[in-house]
């Protein structure tokens, strides 16, 4: 049977435009040889890498690799000049082969030939130090314009501790940057910024990217020299000098280094100083002392713009939502996986009203987690919404509905009850709570109010909305809905509840809330609707607007 | 199942306005009492205030009676330069200064001044408007019935940068009358149905526009077969027709009330439309949604009671929800 390579290399050998310089052979599992490629009247040679995978990619990367070093100054080549490829996927390794060899056709019209620059900016590479322990510092926005040379210090946290592969991967979160003695907050919602324990680090802002070739970050701190002020450097050597960090067993100094992208926003690369062996050293200039950057590596570890417009990037609610401040009475089944959507897709203002506690068997249905115990529910969805979003702010609130209901009826409140319920944009209600339904009609609020519930067995979702709110949900009757009586009566259960698993009540809730948002986003106005789940012969939601 | 046809009949029924005949006789009272106070006011400076609204073309339903009292004034009433404005406010003083916080609440609207008096002993409510207009040049009223209206510029205008509308109110008062009472089973009918609903679901919309279209509908489309088919045909009409049909007034054809909707309030007008007609379609039951049967007032048949019986005997309880 014809060995791999030589099959292989039969392929390549008889491709128009490719000569074989070196023959192709077996490497530790990897096919290793070296071609030449006449192409457009252009002639380039490549080593050509084939792991053990291909024609399969790995990781999703190509398992071919066309390397040139000295092309490391084009688009779309890798550090180790290696040319970026992406084919489509063929198990037929020919089939495979030809493509390959194409893509790398492409490249060289694209980019060697054209120069031509891409749309899309690509953030700078970065090779991340693989230390022992590996971290990563999340930021965000911060509503200052750094100016260029400014730096400073900046005050981050630990946000958790994970694992990549096998080493351990500490996330941060940065804070505050201190510009002079004003600390300029992060944009993180309020729960994130009251985070205690905070460690400091350094920052510059050198306002362009501290690459070579390019895109390629620089790799030692004599590289970073020209990007940074004396000033910045006199910096560094107080601190060096001082022996704060050191003193404090701090090891490892965080540099933050800012720049601005094209879209105009500031990225920042972090550099880890460390403080047993700074990178900088004093020298004596003509007119007094100054400093350098010694001619050691960077150790560089790897950042990431967690801002809300990239944190909600690939896909949220509109606007006409998520800027909204929204009132959620009831967290029950639905209440909560309203909630959840409702944080996932980047509503940044959540009241949650629910004087019920949340107790084991409410999790196999709603968005509880088991492990936090017996808890009042606006605390522990509250707290979970929070872990979902670093953007969402939640306002927890045990009694709202019950002190409205001891109120209201006494002639002088209704008012203040108004005015407080007013202070909301749109108001969820998943209390199933008719009370609720008539008081929210009957004070006759400006706010957008949303009603939802579903009927046993989730055969419906009911959505009731202004006007006529009360007046629809009272005539339900009339909808023709599938009453079906029997409840779920676990054994010493007081108060039966409703059949229906997180499946059943989730299909529905995700469809009403689409419904909704598209709804919302058109500017049309909400309806009353309630949606059918069809079940007899094929899965099947209806929707039946009014 | 609900037989549609009964129950718009029963739902007509609970609307007749002669239901209400107190309260009808204590706006007719009233009416006739702020004419008198504006004849002697304004003395011969006023030609013969008539009724214009509902309850003169014969559309009315006893929710919300509309009853409109045109004042027409003289063309020098409020001297040779006296502007339309200053019409408005004269009148709007003088009743402010006869009723309002003695026996009323007297406010300025869009084209009209609103009389709203105090509930009485029996509960009851008299709402008149008063419309102030003015003949276009000295003695033409008399000729043309053409009457120039203020628009309250803070309710915003019908066309932009005009702040007075040219009509025939006896005009439009009289096409409209003549066609419900000509074809009282089927125009009257069919707007008195649409007003019911419009008054529950969309108060906003004019009952005048309500009254074009629908005429429109009946000259456009061929409407017949049972009172829900002509519903139906005239509902089809609305949902298909409301972004592009003209309805031109017929006091002034250069005046197009299809413009007194936005775009976006006509979209949702053919939405309404659509899913009412699916809905009612898919279970009948869903027309009670639609048109509410004026409990007050339940039918007098026994066999279309079934469906205006006020709440006695055994109610049904509402499907529970859950959450």
């Amino acid at each position: 049977m014809e060995s791999r390579t030589n099959f292989i290399s039969s392929i390549i050998e008889k491709m128009p435009n490719i000569i074989i310089l070196r023959n192709f052979s077996e490497n530790y599992g990897n096919i290793l040889g070296r071609i030449k490629v006449l192409h457009l009247e252009v002639e380039l040679e490549f080593d050509v890498e084939i792991q053990p995978q291909y024609p399969l990619q790995m990781h999703e990367t190509e398992s071919i690799r066309f390397l040139n070093s000295e092309l490391i100054t084009y688009n779309h080549v890798n550090r180790d000049g290696s040319i970026c490829i992406h084919t489509t996927h063929s198990p037929d390794i020919k089939q495979k082969i030809e493509w390959d060899f194409n893509s790398l056709m492409e490249w060289i019209e694209k980019y060697y030939l054209s120069n031509s620059e891409d749309n899309n900016y690509e953030h700078i590479v970065v090779s991340e130090y693989q230390d022992e322990v590996l971290s990563c510092y999340l930021f965000t926005d911060v509503k200052h314009s750094f100016q260029k040379h400014s730096f400073g210090n900046f005050f981050y946290s630990l946000l958790a501790v994970g694992y990549e592969g096998k080493k351990e991967k500490q996330t941060y979160l940065i804070h505050d940057f201190l510009v002079g003695k004003v600390p300029y907050e992060c944009n993180w919602s309020s729960l994130y910024k009251q985070q205690r324990n905070f460690l400091q680090g350094i920052y510059v802002y050198i306002e362009v990217p501290p690459v070579k070739h390019k895109r390629f970050a620089v790799e030692s701190w004599s590289e970073l020299e020209p990007f940074v002020s004396q000033e910045f450097l006199k910096f560094l050597y107080d601190i060096d000098k001082k022996g704060a960090y050191k003193k404090a067993g701090i090891k490892k100094l965080p540099l933050f280094i800012g720049y601005k992208i094209p879209t105009g926003e500031i990225h920042w690369q972090c550099a880890i100083i460390d403080t047993d062996n700074f990178p900088n050293e004093p020298l004596r200039l003509e007119n007094g002392f100054g400093g350098q950057f010694r001619d050691i590596p960077i150790n560089w570890s790897s950042t990431k713009n967690c801002s809300y417009k990239y944190f909600f990037g690939r896909g949220k609610f509109s606007e006409k939502i998520t800027e909204k401040k929204i009132l959620l009475i009831g967290i029950g089944a639905v209440g909560s996986m309203v909630a959840t959507t409702l944080t996932r897709g980047g509503c940044k203002f959540l009241s949650l009203v629910d004087y019920e506690v949340k107790e084991p068997e409410n999790v196999c249905r709603s968005e509880y987690d088991f492990n936090t115990g017996i808890n009042n529910k606006v605390i522990d969805l509250g707290l979970k919404l929070t872990k979902i979003s670093p953007f969402v702010e939640i306002i927890p609130d045990v009694i709202m509905m019950d002190a409205i209901k001891y109120f209201i009826n006494n002639g002088k409140s209704e008012e203040a009850i108004k005015k407080h319920i007013e202070e909301f944009d749109i108001i969820i209600d998943c209390t199933t709570d008719d009370d609720v339904a008539f008081i929210l009609d009957f004070l006759n609020l400006k706010n957008e109010i949303i009603s939802l519930s579903i009927t046993n067995n989730a055969k419906e979702l009911l959505c009731s909305v202004k006007p006529n709110l009360y007046e629809w949900l009272n005539n339900r009757n009339n909808l023709n809905l599938k009453n079906d009586g029997a409840f779920y009566e676990p054994t010493g259960c007081w108060s039966p509840t409703f059949k229906a698993s997180y499946n059943d009540i989730s299909v529905l809730v995700q469809f009403a809330l689409k419904h909704i948002n598209l709804s919302i986003e058109s500017g049309k106005p909400l309806r009353h609707f309630f949606l059918s789940a069809e079940t007899e012969n094929e899965f099947n939601i209806k929707l039946h607007q009014y | 199942m609900t037989d549609k046809n009964k129950y718009l009949d029963c739902v007509l029924g609970s609307h007749k306005i002669t239901n209400e005949r107190v309260l009808l006789d204590k706006h007719i009272s009233k009416r006739n009492e702020i004419k008198e106070a504006l004849e002697i006011k304004y003395e011969s400076n006023l030609y013969s205030p008539f009724n214009s609204g509902s309850y003169a073309k014969n559309t009315a339903v006893n929710l919300k009676f509309d009853f409109d009292l045109m004042a027409p004034y003289k063309r020098n009433a409020f001297g040779s330069n006296g502007t339309l404005k200053e019409m408005f406010i004269d009148v709007f003083e003088f009743l402010k200064d006869k009723y309002h916080g003695k026996e009323a609440t007297v406010r300025d609207q869009k084209v009209s001044i609103g009389i709203e008096f105090y509930s009485d002993k029996d509960g009851h409510i008299v709402k008149i408007d008063v419309v102030p207009g003015r003949e276009l040049n000295v003695n033409q009223y008399k000729d043309d019935d053409k009457l120039n209206l203020y628009v309250n510029k803070k309710f915003g205008t019908l066309e932009e940068g005009s702040d007075y509308i040219r009509s025939n109110i006896q005009a439009q008062i009289d096409k409209i009358k003549d066609r419900a009472t000509a074809e009282k089973d089927s125009i009257r009918k069919i707007i008195r149905l649409l007003k019911v609903w419009k008054i529950n679901k969309k108060p906003d919309i004019k009952s005048f526009f309500i009254e074009l279209i629908t005429m429109k509908a009946f000259d456009s489309v061929k409407a017949d077969g049972d009172l829900w088919d002509k519903l139906k045909t005239v509902l089809e009409f609305i949902r298909d027709k409301v972004k592009e049909v003209s309805l031109p007034d017929p006091g002034n054809s250069t005046n197009e009330v299809a413009d007194t909707l936005t775009e976006t309030e006509k979209s949702t007008l053919s939405d309404d439309m659509k899913y009412m007609i699916e809905r009612i379609e898919e279970n009948s039951d869903n027309i009670k949604t639609y048109f509410k049967i004026n409990e007050d007032h339940p039918c007098e048949n026994k066999e279309e009671n079934k469906y205006g019986v006020k709440r006695e005997g055994v109610s049904v309880p509402p499907t529970p929800r859950f959450g």
